[in-house]
């Protein structure tokens, strides 16, 4: 295969979507379609396989997670570059993919000489973002950083003994249970509970436990599972 | 292998014109480079540019994407009827169920295909939805009568629903139409939450409106059965 030739698997919900997209994009000279797949497992499964330089993701499709399958194919560890394809303006899809690990994105207004230009633009290194959603994807993220940081402070003014019982509520032990193994009154655990929830500005223990998984705290601070 | 370029102004022969409309120019601008090969010749137009289109010759069909942002679907299929009386109109679904035949009924579209098929099915269903067209006077508005082309909400109704669902639109009660049909009353009211349940429609009046939009008439006899 020539060196200057973009190699691509694609995946979406869509047999059709995907069958024409083959099509098209096949006939254009530099590119070359290895395979295409309607299942997120089976596009992972594929882009493992085959190793292309870009994978093409929809997530645009009724039924059909593009974002898991974006960062799946990123948690291969290949070297396999992703290009999200989303509905104009969207900008939470857009947001999700580049979270997910996206290196370019297309919408589905785009043309498919467009795409083409995406798939060598990412295949070369560079990011792609349709340039008019650029700016808000950039305040979007700015926000979520923003959030992100709240959080972490959030977190860091928690006492050593209140991240003990953090751990262990989200672990989902009751009260008497972590009173037991912390060597604690269940009285004292409950105090804990009540500041832990205050500091975290969250309303309940489940609430408590989303906050920790959403800003993936535990990981973060090297807190392990127990 | 034939590969014209899409474009309004190639009309070439018999070939025969589909007019794809819709704003995901990604997979449209695809399907119609593919239908391109198959010896169709199709050409893409946004909906906000529907106008422009009735410069060309007309089309055989009008394949309208559901997800055509930025005009109603109501008002497009207007439009269409305007510029291209006679043009077999479709929809371009994005699921297969019956979702997709019951937004068909109410539009008054005289099908529906889904992205959800194969693309060769998906060709299958369009080719024949086309011949049934090129049967019809180009100029007389379809009669809805003629029987569904593609898959209508009617489409999945046995023979016997059928005959059912004609005598309620005929505004029959379950007494009359158990009479009419010899079958007992128990019989009817089974028949008809079947057919309500195919149709996807949660009372008798909505199904009566399904109906007579895909294109099913008071009868002026009693159906055979």
């Amino acid at each position: 295969m020539a060196a200057n030739t973009t190699t691509v698997v694609l995946g979406g919900g869509m047999p059709a979507v995907l069958e024409v997209l083959d099509f098209a994009l096949g006939r254009r000279p530099g590119v070359a379609i290895l395979d295409w797949d309607t299942s997120v497992q089976g596009t992972v499964d594929k882009v493992a396989a085959r190793s292309p330089d870009v994978a093409l993701v929809c997530a645009d499709l009724p039924n059909w997670d593009g974002i898991k399958a974006c960062t799946d194919i990123k948690r291969l560890g290949t070297s396999t570059r992703v290009i999200v394809v989303g509905s104009e303006g969207d900008q939470g899809t857009l947001i999700s993919a580049v979270k997910a690990g996206a290196d370019g994105y297309v919408t589905v207004a785009d043309s498919v000489d467009d795409l083409v230009g995406a798939l060598h633009q990412v295949h070369r290194g560079e990011s792609r973002v349709p340039p008019l959603m650029l700016g808000s994807l950039l305040r979007g993220l700015i926000e979520l950083r923003r959030e992100d940081d709240a959080a972490l402070e959030r977190f860091a003014s928690l006492g050593n003994r209140e991240r003990e019982v953090l751990v262990e509520l989200v672990a989902g032990l009751d009260h008497h249970t972590i009173a037991n193994k912390l060597h604690l009154s269940p009285h004292t655990v409950r105090t804990h509970t009540q500041n832990i929830l205050t500091k975290l500005g969250v309303h309940s223990r489940l609430e408590a436990a989303r906050f920790v998984f959403e800003h993936d705290l535990f990981s973060r601070f090297g807190i392990g599972d127990g | 292998m034939h590969l014209a370029r899409n474009g309004v102004d190639q009309p070439e022969g018999d070939q025969r014109r589909i007019l794809i409309v819709g704003t995901r120019t990604l997979y449209l601008q695809a399907l119609c480079e593919f239908l391109g090969t198959t010896g169709l010749s199709a050409s893409l137009l946004p909906p906000v540019q529907l106008r422009d289109s009735c410069l060309g010759p007309s089309p055989e069909v009008v394949l309208i994407d559901c997800v055509a942002a930025g005009v109603a679907l109501e008002q497009l299929m207007a439009e269409i009827g305007e510029f291209h009386k006679g043009a077999l109109i479709v929809l371009l679904t994005s699921d297969a169920a019956r979702e997709s035949s019951k937004q068909a009924a109410m539009l008054h579209v005289d099908g529906w295909v889904s992205m959800s098929l194969p693309v060769a099915e998906l060709m299958e269903v369009l080719d024949r939805g086309r011949r049934a067209s090129a049967a019809r006077t180009p100029s007389s508005r379809r009669p809805p009568s003629s029987g569904p082309a593609i898959e209508s909400p009617l489409s999945s109704l046995s023979e016997r629903e059928l005959s059912v669902l004609r005598l309620v639109v005929d505004g029959h009660s379950a007494d009359k139409i158990a009479a009419t049909l010899g079958i007992s009353r128990h019989t009817v009211r089974t028949h008809l939450q079947n057919v309500m349940a195919k149709m996807l429609v949660g009372s008798r009046m909505e199904m009566v409106s399904v109906a007579r939009k895909s294109g099913m008439r008071p009868a002026p006899t009693a159906p055979p059965s």
